[in-house]
């Protein structure tokens, strides 16, 4: 068979990096456009951005709270045995009536 | 080319035994960790089904509850065993028809060991909790930018061999592969990059985004690459030309145009701009008319020999796979008008569509490019035409029970059901219990089929295939032949059909 | 059979090729790839009337999707009977919705260079002769003074942040309804460093009323002065409330 004319590296290099080109095309022209696109502006969209901060603040804050190494079934127990180590303070005067 | 000469012919057979022996270890790969993977799929399918109707089944075990199972049931078998026996054919085809051997072998092997690698990761992932939970792109989040990666070095070395072919005409397969080649990349980046990247969390356009994927996947990868392998599987088994160019040429620009339309209409009644959701209907009623091309096609093209369709194993698979791409593109039809979509969009009807398009289509044309491509790659021919006949039986059977009866007629009862304003919530979801039985029963058909077809390929991939220059055909008796008993070494003395 | 082949006597099939030599050959290719028909696609059959026809059915229907469109895909047509939905009839989408802050210092931006930056400057720092408005005490402390200022205007000498004015102002915010008083207090409260809050329709309402009860004569710098002292008793709105972006009410996402 005589050798096929067609089937040369730079062919073979420009299709390479071209193929790869088309391959991602469209999302990066996607990423380009929604990147110089103005930002809507109404207001459900504000108040969803604010609630979701509050919402990830809140769960921040809870974490701590809520990542209680002490599984649910002896919480309890545990609670009981703090209670009762616990030393006894001095309440507050009772308002004067 | 009706009349070739002996040298052109044995150029010709020269020239393929170099392309499959260029192309064994990547394709093998793809073909066997697929059949492993849809294994695996399938047991996940079977506990995610049963769990439906009987929720106490395995419910000890943590990490297997339905949402988990049922997400990775459905993401191992889109890009476990859909995605890699796809690869197998699309390489091996463009390879084949770009009449080049492949000399990117090695790369394509060892990237198909890393999207094992990937998948495995992925569904542990779903398994342990951490599935993005979106349907068809379940997998968490790290895994789909490794998946474009690994598609691109794969494919990347098919659309090469495309541009640097000799020339001369491109035939009909080509052009399905090209397209899928690039339409591939374009809905999975595209999904991902819109839902994860620029939607930013926002939900109403990730569902929508999502459907649109699901769509896309299906009918602008799976299906032009079935459809390729069919186009190159017809008339070079038949030995007859494609029945006709010019349909062939319609069929494929109508699925082109059509195609990336459709998918919105899953979505009907939620809060997206409503002409997203009839254009989707519109869209799938339309991709009947590709489907109609294609089928007639190949139809036509193996209609005069009905014997070869019997008894050669890829052409059995790929006709009946063809019969169900027409099929599948009328459930779509079916269930993309207002009319069933409110009886069935919240019902099992849709994942019954999903299985069939899934296994009664795509799986069918792929076990029917398998049949053919393993012998020549391994040069074994397969050993056992029960272990076929199983596979081929009993997958006809599972897929149709599951989607016919199960999904379709299921889901509208359902519907019908849950929509009966008299009728307690309770009691219509009761009713669709034994449909959810019957898909567990065909899902153990598809199993049974699949081991036959796992252990066939695994016996092939070990070279303990049969060694004998004639096929095996599913004929019932193999005595009184021209070419005498399987098995003869010898026979390369007498004529050939 | 082998001899046949063999035999030197029969003519090859073509000059040159030696079939069994060929075949030789081929017992190390692949014995598929060789009994493997050439594909051929030639098939130039014309396309059967039915499936024309068929194709054309489907168009129809399609088509059909596509122009009844949106009223072919309303809910409401396919929803179960006595299934109870509210809908607004018309298809009305609703008001425009803005935080407070935004639609009220919007209001009160263009009335305040109508009326009021010709004397106190564009920026707020007043002109020779006319009191700034940035950091005054008579504007920052209370809505109540500024706002009667606005409506009744101010004679006579009047100190704002050390320095006496004495000059005539005339009532210049007479004829503005509740939201475009409360837009341009506002304005004037929150603009050039100065921190205020949003005056509210019920705020402006109360002092519309006090204002008119006064009878409408200027005002001196002593009063004035007087009035710092005087809270308002209605409450400022919260600046992220959501208000109908034309009238300036109140608008409660959660109902309706």
């Amino acid at each position: 068979m005589e050798p096929n004319q067609r089937d040369t590296p730079l062919r073979r290099f420009n299709t390479f990096w071209w193929g790869l080109g088309l391959f991602v095309v469209f999302a990066v022209a996607s990423l380009i456009f929604s990147a110089v696109s103005p930002k809507s502006e109404d207001a459900q969209t504000d108040r969803r951005r604010e609630r979701t901060k509050f919402k990830a603040a809140t769960v921040e804050s809870q974490k701590a709270v809520l990542d209680a190494k002490v599984p649910v079934t002896v919480v309890y127990d545990e609670l009981g045995k703090s209670l009762v180590a616990a030393k006894p303070t001095a309440s507050t005067k009772p308002v004067e009536q | 080319m009706s009349t070739e000469s002996t040298q052109q012919m044995a150029e010709d057979a020269t020239l393929r035994a170099e392309i499959d022996r260029s192309l064994r270890h990547p394709v093998m790969f793809f073909f066997t960790s697929g059949a492993a993977w849809l294994a695996v799929s399938l047991l996940l399918g079977i506990i995610a089904t049963a769990k439906s109707f009987a929720p106490g089944f395995l419910s000890c075990v943590d990490c297997l509850t339905y949402g988990r199972t049922f997400a990775a049931h459905m993401n191992v078998l889109l890009y476990g065993w859909c995605a890699q026996a796809a690869f197998g054919t699309m390489i091996w085809l463009m390879s084949r028809l770009s009449r080049q051997p492949s000399q990117s072998s090695g790369v394509i092997l060892t990237v198909g060991h890393a999207w094992n690698a990937v998948i495995a990761l992925g569904t542990i992932g779903i398994l342990s909790g951490n599935g993005s939970g979106q349907p068809w792109m379940g997998f968490p989040n790290f895994v789909w930018p490794c998946l474009i990666v690994l598609y691109a070095a794969i494919a990347i070395w098919s659309v090469i061999q495309f541009r640097v072919r000799r020339g001369g005409h491109v035939f009909i397969s080509q052009w399905y592969i090209l397209a899928a080649l690039f339409w591939f990349p374009w809905t999975l980046l595209t999904a991902h990059v819109f839902i994860h990247v620029i939607g930013d969390g926002h939900p109403v356009f990730a569902t929508a985004i999502n459907a649109w994927f699901r769509s896309g996947l299906l009918f602008l990868f799976f299906t032009p690459i079935a459809i390729a392998s069919a186009y190159y599987l017809a008339p070079k088994v038949t030995g007859r030309p494609v029945y006709s160019y010019s349909l062939a040429l319609f069929g494929f620009w109508a699925l082109a145009v059509v195609g990336p339309w459709a998918g919105m209409q899953k979505l009907y009644g939620a809060p997206i701009p409503v002409w997203l959701q009839y254009a989707g209907a519109g869209a799938t009623i339309l991709l009947l008319i590709p489907a109609i091309a294609v089928s007639v096609n190949i139809l036509k093209t193996v209609s005069a020999k009905g014997e070869t369709v019997a008894h050669s194993p890829s052409l059995r698979f790929s006709v009946a796979g063809i019969i169900g791409l027409a099929a599948t593109a009328l459930f779509a039809a079916a269930l993309a008008l207002p009319g069933s979509m409110s009886l069935t969009q919240f019902s099992i009807a849709s994942y019954g569509f999903d299985i069939f398009a899934l296994y009664g289509f795509f799986s069918m044309c792929m076990f029917g490019a398998i049949y053919f491509i393993v012998p020549r790659i391994t040069g074994r021919e397969w050993i056992s035409t029960k272990f076929i006949r199983v596979h081929f039986w009993s997958s006809i059977y599972g897929v149709v029970f599951i989607a016919l009866f199960c999904g379709l007629l299921g889901g509208y009862l359902q519907g019908q059901a849950v929509e009966n304003f008299s009728e307690p919530f309770a009691s219509a979801m009761g009713r669709y219990k034994i449909y959810t039985i019957g898909m567990a029963i065909g899902w153990v058909f598809v199993l049974l089929a699949n081991f036959f077809f796992c252990f066939h390929l695994l016996l092939m991939w070990l070279r303990l295939g049969r060694r004998s220059n004639h096929p095996t055909l599913l004929k019932h008796n193999a005595h009184g032949q021209v070419h005498g008993p399987e098995g003869d070494l010898d026979s390369l003395q007498s004529p050939t059909s | 059979m082998v001899q046949k082949y063999a035999d030197s006597t029969k003519p090859d099939l073509e000059e040159g090729t030696n079939v069994a030599a060929t075949h030789a050959r081929l017992t190390d290719a692949s014995a598929a790839a060789e009994r493997e028909k050439v594909l051929r696609e030639n098939g130039m059959e014309p396309v059967s009337l039915w499936v024309v026809l068929g194709c054309f059915a489907v168009v129809l229907i399609a088509g059909g999707v596509f122009f009844k469109g949106g009223n072919y895909f309303n809910n409401a047509a396919f929803v179960a009977a006595n299934y109870q939905q509210g809908e607004e009839p018309g298809g009305d989408t609703g008001p425009v919705l803005e935080p407070a802050f935004k639609a009220y210092m919007a209001k009160g931006k263009g009335l305040y260079a109508q009326k009021c930056a010709a004397c106190h400057g564009g920026d707020g720092n007043g002109n020779p002769g006319f009191p700034p408005l940035t950091g005054s005490e008579y504007v920052v402390d209370n809505a109540r003074v500024v706002t009667m200022i606005a409506l009744n205007g101010v004679a006579g000498p009047i100190v704002v942040k050390g320095k006496t004015y004495n000059s005539n102002m005339a009532a210049q915010a007479v004829g503005l309804n509740e939201y475009e008083l409360a837009g341009l207090i506002t304005y004037i409260r929150n603009s050039w460093g100065n921190e205020g809050d949003v005056m509210s329709i019920e705020q402006a309402a109360e002092i519309l009323a006090d204002s008119d009860s006064r009878g409408g004569s200027q005002l001196s710098g002593d009063e004035a002065i007087e009035m710092i002292q005087d809270k308002l008793k209605a409450a400022p709105l919260s600046k992220e409330q959501l208000v109908d972006k034309k009238t300036g009410i109140i608008v409660d996402a959660t109902e309706g």
